[in-house]
């Protein structure tokens, strides 16, 4: 290598070294203008991701066909629309509890009426048996929405199906739960009974009740069933009327049966209340987390479960069955079952570990 | 790499290209940054302004469900142009605005009540058009029947519409703070960022105006250091081809010659010095042998002249050894005479000699033996003037008058390698080698009053020699002992010959 050669190479050195740091530089200033970028541009997702969403429709699944759910708010109700809506949203339909969104402001016919007015495709109602609500199960049916009641029915209206635990046999349940633990011979059974369904469902249940204690009673022996009507429409009078109940001494029932979830728990808090505990056998409904409890301190007796699930499933499956076929089955029954003392640990085991 | 590579040699290119570049690359840093968060903000803002629209055109369809609502009550109650009017332009206003809802049935539950709201207010504006249609035909029954539906249905809408209001509200507020909280974020970032490319544009600002710099400094600091007049200096470094570059490259040169050009100056002056002081010594010491011949023939013109009117008084007489004899006599004076310039050829003083022998001859009765062995080739050899004579004089003098036995001078000019060596060797009574030292060193006088000499001292001629030749090595005595004779040897470097 010449001399000339040598001197170019170390001139080129020197022009490096003295370039090298400036590049060195540029390149940190854009690396690091890239590094903020991607940093604010992941701010801005997350962000976005988490703002958007209320102003965006492809955020949220689209449903193909939107069921209602009409009904009072209860823990039943929560459980069968929890249900319904799991079943709905593997089958592309949306179950929605019309009540819990709009608030409580609505009746059942107000919520029926904008039901109607929203184009739902099918309403899952608990019934009432009056002329008002028969009509609105009309004009649904008019505008191809197809009312399907669970719990308590509609009769003679044109609501395509009916969901219910069978209420003869819930009577049986009843009566028979009576007598297993009576101890007197002239036992007084009171069955609290809401009047706002006017539903023949409780009739039929009062019904079991009574054919089944006499029917299991012996010739000595005689049970007074009667009636306590309430009225869950008007604010607080359940409670009101359980309390008068419980304050009229001449009126001492040795059993009472409820038939939903409200009345038992009412009757639940006045027997600790009035120290009627072991004094008054309560039979309750439903299985909501509070009557699981007086179950186990043995305040309630027992109680029935009705399979809510079910109740929820066979639901959306009528309505999803009847706009696709044109027919179903004009009544389903869901299984019922006694929880009692004995096997309420395990029940609630089952419960936990389904939930 | 072809881009680095163009980046680089522009980079090298020129002073206004780096600053260009210091200018270019920060000023486009920061114009990206700047825009970068000019954009942050404003998408920030834009979603942010987003928010609160919804809730607006809540309010607007709200409003104009109203208007529509109490105008269609207006005409029923009044049956005017003016409400029916007013109607059908309400109407038509909410029937725009109720198509920017969604009809999507999604499981977001306001996006769901977006979707009744919708279908609930074409019922609603169905049968708003059926009750105006029934007023019209007069048709009191349907009209109530519908005005209570459609009443019953704005009521409905009325409160879902706040509802769905409210729900928004929470949710915007929600995002509100979320974005707020991003706005702020997203400022902090900004500031850090323009900041962190702040200190970095001023990294490359020092950094591309050193590299200007640092040559310019080396470049002054070396020029400092010559103006005090220190040319020993290292190179400076040449890093760029810059302007600076090429006033280095300069700079480096100029030192160089400058360097080259004191060296040459010292050079010839040291030898213009020297060739003065030579001549100055030549002068002097010719001066010095002129005056002393002065001193000893006060007036040699005159003696010529007399001798010459002596030689022709004995030509008329027919005295021809005496004529000869006072001719060779008037020739040596001659020589001496005009023989005042300093470079004379060996020949002229061969012959100088040969009339000097000759004279001494006639005074001593031809005691002086004197021989020749001359290298003809030799002859034109120069030497400075009045060189030999004295030598032959001194070995007349000093060597041969004395002694019992015959003198002998003996004259040889032959070569030797390059030199041309002038021996003139007497039998006389030889030197001591002190003597000898004493005379080469220019320590030794004689008593020049005791002799008959012309004046011209051997020291003289030695000086003489040496400053004509520029040598110290022009002359040699050599004497092996008391009477074993003196030769004295002249040696003339002949490069010419």
């Amino acid at each position: 290598m010449d001399k000339k050669n040598l001197f170019n190479i170390k001139k080129n050195k020197e022009q490096k070294k003295s370039v090298r740091p400036v590049a060195f530089m540029v390149a940190c200033s854009v690396l690091f203008m890239a590094t903020i970028t991607i940093v604010t541009f992941v701010i801005f997702r997350y962000m976005i991701s988490s703002t958007a969403s209320a102003f965006d429709k492809k955020y949220y699944k689209q449903y193909d066909q939107y069921y209602a759910i009409i009904c009072n708010e209860s823990e039943l109700w929560t459980e069968i629309y929890n249900q319904a809506k799991f079943v709905g949203d593997a089958n592309g339909i949306c179950v929605d509890m019309l009540s819990e969104r709009l608030g409580d402001d609505y009746s059942k016919s107000d919520l029926m009426k904008i039901a109607i007015e929203s184009g739902v495709d099918g309403i899952l109602l608990e019934a009432e048996n009056t002329d008002e609500m028969r009509k609105l199960i009309s004009e649904a049916d008019k505008k191809g929405i197809c009312v399907v009641t669970l719990i308590t029915d509609c009769p003679d209206s044109r609501r395509k199906s009916f969901v219910q635990a069978s209420a003869y046999n819930l009577g049986r349940e009843y009566g028979e739960q009576v007598l297993a633990g009576m101890n007197k011979v002239d036992d007084d059974v009171i069955v609290v009974m809401d009047t706002s369904y006017n539903d023949s469902t409780q009739n039929i249940v009062y019904l079991g009740i009574q054919d089944t204690i006499k029917a299991g009673l012996n010739a000595n022996e005689s049970v007074n069933v009667s009636a306590l009507l309430v009225n869950s429409k008007d604010s607080f009078s359940t409670e009101e009327s359980i309390r008068t109940l419980f304050m009229n001494d001449e009126n001492e029932a040795d059993v009472i049966i409820c038939l939903d979830e409200m009345s038992t728990a009412s009757v639940y808090q006045a027997l600790v209340d009035y120290n009627k505990v072991g004094e008054t056998r309560l039979l309750g409904y439903y299985v909501s987390n509070t009557v699981l409890d007086g179950v186990e301190q043995g305040v309630i007796e027992a109680t029935v479960s009705v399979d809510a699930k079910e109740l929820g499933e066979y639901g959306v499956f009528a309505i999803s069955e009847y706009l696709e076929s044109g027919y179903v089955s004009e009544y389903f029954s869901v299984d019922s079952e006694i929880i009692n003392k004995s096997n309420v640990f395990e029940y609630r085991k089952k419960v936990d570990e389904g939930q | 790499m072809d881009a680095l590579a163009k980046i680089k040699s522009l980079y090298s290119r020129s002073i206004q290209v780096k600053l260009l570049l210091a200018f270019l690359v920060t000023t486009a840093l920061l114009l990206c940054m700047n825009i970068f968060m000019y954009g942050n903000t404003n998408r920030m803002l834009s979603s942010i302004d987003k928010v609160y629209a919804e809730n607006i055109s809540l309010n607007e369809i709200s409003d104009t469900l109203e208007k529509v609502q109490l105008s269609m009550t207006a005409y029923l109650n009044t049956r005017s142009s003016d409400a029916m009017e007013d109607y059908y332009r309400y109407y038509q206003d909410y029937n725009n605005m109720i198509y920017e809802l969604s009809d999507d049935i999604s499981e977001n539950e306001l996006l769901l009540t977006e979707r009744d709201i919708r279908n609930m207010s074409e019922s609603y504006l169905a049968l708003t058009n059926l009750a105006i249609d029934g007023k019209r035909g007069s048709n009191i029954e349907k009209y109530r029947t519908r005005y209570e539906e459609a009443e019953r249905l704005y009521k409905y809408l009325q409160t879902m519409i706040t509802n769905l209001n409210n729900e928004r509200f929470k949710v915007n507020a929600e995002n509100y703070k979320i974005l707020s909280d991003g706005l702020r974020i997203i400022e902090v970032i900004n500031i850090i960022s323009l900041f962190v490319i702040g200190v970095l544009n001023m990294i490359i600002v020092v950094i591309l105006t050193d590299s200007i710099t640092r040559p310019l400094r080396s470049l002054a600091d070396a020029a400092e250091i010559v103006a005090d007049g220190n040319f020993e200096i290292e190179m400076v470094k040449v890093t760029s081809k810059d302007e600076v570059g090429v006033v280095t490259k300069a700079f480096n040169q100029m030192v160089i010659n400058i360097r080259e050009y004191i060296e040459r100056l010292r050079a010839n002056m040291e030898t213009e010095r020297a060739m003065k002081e030579k001549e100055l010594l030549m002068e002097a010491h010719l001066k010095d042998a002129k005056l002393k011949y002065l001193q000893a023939q006060i007036n040699p013109h005159f003696l010529f002249n007399t001798l010459n009117a002596g030689a022709q008084l004995a030509m008329m007489e027919d005295a021809e050894k005496t004529y000869t004899y006072v001719q060779r006599v008037a020739d040596f004076f001659r020589y001496n005479i005009n023989k005042d310039q300093d470079e004379v050829t060996l020949r002229e003083e061969i012959s100088l000699v040969d009339t000097y022998i000759y004279i001494l001859n006639v005074r001593f009765a031809g005691d002086i033996h004197f021989s020749k062995e001359v290298d003809e080739s030799l002859l034109d050899v120069k030497l400075p003037g009045m060189t030999l004579q004295p030598i032959v004089e001194n070995s007349v003098n000093y060597g041969i008058r004395n002694i019992d036995r015959e003198g002998h001078i003996e004259l040889k000019v032959y070569r030797q390698d390059d030199t041309v060596c002038i021996s003139i060797k007497d039998n006389g009574i030889g030197i001591e080698q002190e003597v000898i030292d004493r005379i080469m060193t220019g320590h030794f006088h004689a008593n020049e009053e005791e002799t008959d000499s012309n004046g011209v001292g051997l020291d003289n001629v030695i000086n003489r020699l040496k400053l004509y030749f520029g040598e110290d090595d022009v002359l040699n005595i050599i004497s092996e002992g008391k009477d074993k004779g003196t030769e004295t040897i002249i040696y003339v470097q002949n490069n010419a010959g």
